[in-house]
């Protein structure tokens, strides 16, 4: 790099050691807890990762996360390998250059089992809303629907072109049967038979149930423990 | 001159685009223009050119008017490309470089957008036996440091956060030491170190739906 004048070059030079000290700050907080040579181990991976285009910032977190929850350094290690792992299989589904976010949410998606390549036709359908619909899916397994339910009614959603706070609204429907009594089951079942059928599904009010990103004053304070 | 009128007179704008409150006063200006017209005036009054154009070499004498004139009016700045990039590669690594003074401590109602970027949210927790409580996450690179409160002594311990839009993870730190998952959240995703962390989502805006990154 060649800059002109002695402005240009001491502007470079503070890009370049801010650049530097970006980078060797951000695991500060690991070497204060660990140690220089557990936390070069810890970053080898780290860098490794980077270089293979997977987010830094993702892996950094993690390692933080162990150390401020005070876990051994082989623990913290582990866990950043198998989280990179995990993202290297993401970058497979929706290309390396998806954002953290959406690599991050391909991640927890294949944790939880959803094929691959109802993943990759997400992302081709609807790139912008992908994390919502793998939250969605996420929303719907955790109302007791089975993967494969969850995976087809998503599907379905997606390829009718629902927008993303009409897919957070199936989820939100499901719940709604299930409350009438219906199981996880039938209530998708009905969902998606609505959704076939060209009807909207509507999320319930509010004040009836927890929206899939509801209001936390909204919440019942739990009974001590 | 009110601004408004001020068009109004200069033919920019029409009368009914002026607030009722002006539209007595226009009409006014109307009245006497017309009746200058009507007058039968050839021109302007002799001495009155030279009076003006006094007066405007006076004003523009003064210093501080040509301070004035020079930050109000446009310039042109010529930057070699390589400086012009590198200062804004400079920009913004200050600008990405993660600093202590994040503002986690607002005050008002529980859940306000902010913007179109970030909403406050209330966390709350109830733990009678706590001496202090703390919420810690990926938005504070999990330093147990912001603070709940107990005020009343009632054993529920609450304290709003600015979360920008995103998923976020979290989970609650009771006397320093012992990391607890919220029992409460909506949803939650292993945390790799044997335990859950609570997840929330946080669209962009009043309940857009988008996370993307």
């Amino acid at each position: 790099m060649r800059a002109r004048g002695p402005l240009g070059g001491a502007i470079v030079s503070v890009v370049l050691v801010g650049a530097l000290w970006a980078q060797a700050s951000d695991l500060a907080r690991v070497r204060t807890e660990f140690g220089e040579a557990e936390a070069a181990r810890i970053e080898a991976v780290i860098d490794a990762s980077e270089r293979d285009g997977l987010p830094r910032a993702l892996l950094v977190d993690k390692a933080v996360e162990g150390a401020a929850k005070r876990m051994e350094p082989g623990v913290v290690l582990a866990a950043v390998r198998m989280l990179a792992e995990e993202l290297r299989a993401a970058a497979r589904v929706v290309g390396r250059d998806a954002g953290p976010t959406k690599l991050e949410k391909t991640a927890d998606a294949l944790r939880h089992g959803v094929d691959p390549g109802l993943l990759a036709e997400l992302n081709e359908r609807n790139p912008r809303d992908f994390a919502v619909l793998i939250v969605a899916i996420e929303d719907l397994l955790h109302a007791g629907v089975t993967l494969a339910v969850a995976e087809d009614l998503t599907r379905d959603a997606t390829r009718r072109g629902l927008a993303a706070d009409e897919m957070l609204a199936l989820p939100a429907a499901v719940r709604r049967l299930v409350r009438e009594g219906r199981t996880p089951q039938q209530a998708a079942s009905s969902v998606q038979q609505s959704l076939r059928a060209g009807q909207r599904v509507v999320p319930p009010p509010p004040a009836e149930g927890p929206s899939s990103f509801p209001t936390r004053s909204a919440r019942r304070i739990p009974p001590p423990s | 001159m009110n601004e408004q009128l001020n068009r109004y007179l200069d033919g920019e704008i029409e009368l009914g685009a002026l607030p009722p409150e002006l539209r007595r006063e226009a009409e006014a200006w109307d009245a006497f223009v017309g009746d200058v017209r009507d007058s039968g005036a050839a021109g302007a009054p002799v001495g009155l050119e030279s009076r003006i154009v006094g007066a405007i070499r006076a004003e523009t004498k003064a210093p501080w008017s040509r301070v004035a004139k020079w930050w109000l009016n446009p310039h042109s700045i010529r930057v070699r490309p390589l400086i012009g990039l590198a200062a804004a590669a400079a920009l913004a690594a200050f600008l990405l470089v993660p600093r202590d003074d994040v503002t986690t401590e607002p005050s008002g109602a529980t859940t306000a957008v902010v913007g179109e970027e970030a909403v406050y949210v209330q966390f709350v927790l109830r733990a009678p036996d706590a001496t202090s409580v703390a919420v810690a996450g990926d938005f504070n690179e999990w330093v147990p440091e912001i603070a709940l409160n107990d005020l009343d002594g009632d054993g529920i311990w609450s304290g709003r956060v600015r979360l920008g839009p995103g998923v976020h993870k979290y989970m609650f730190v009771i006397d320093g030491t012992r990391w607890i998952t919220d029992p409460y959240a909506e949803r939650y995703a292993e945390d790799g170190y044997g335990n859950r962390n609570a997840v929330i989502a946080i669209t962009g805006g009043a309940g857009a739906g988008s996370l993307a990154p």
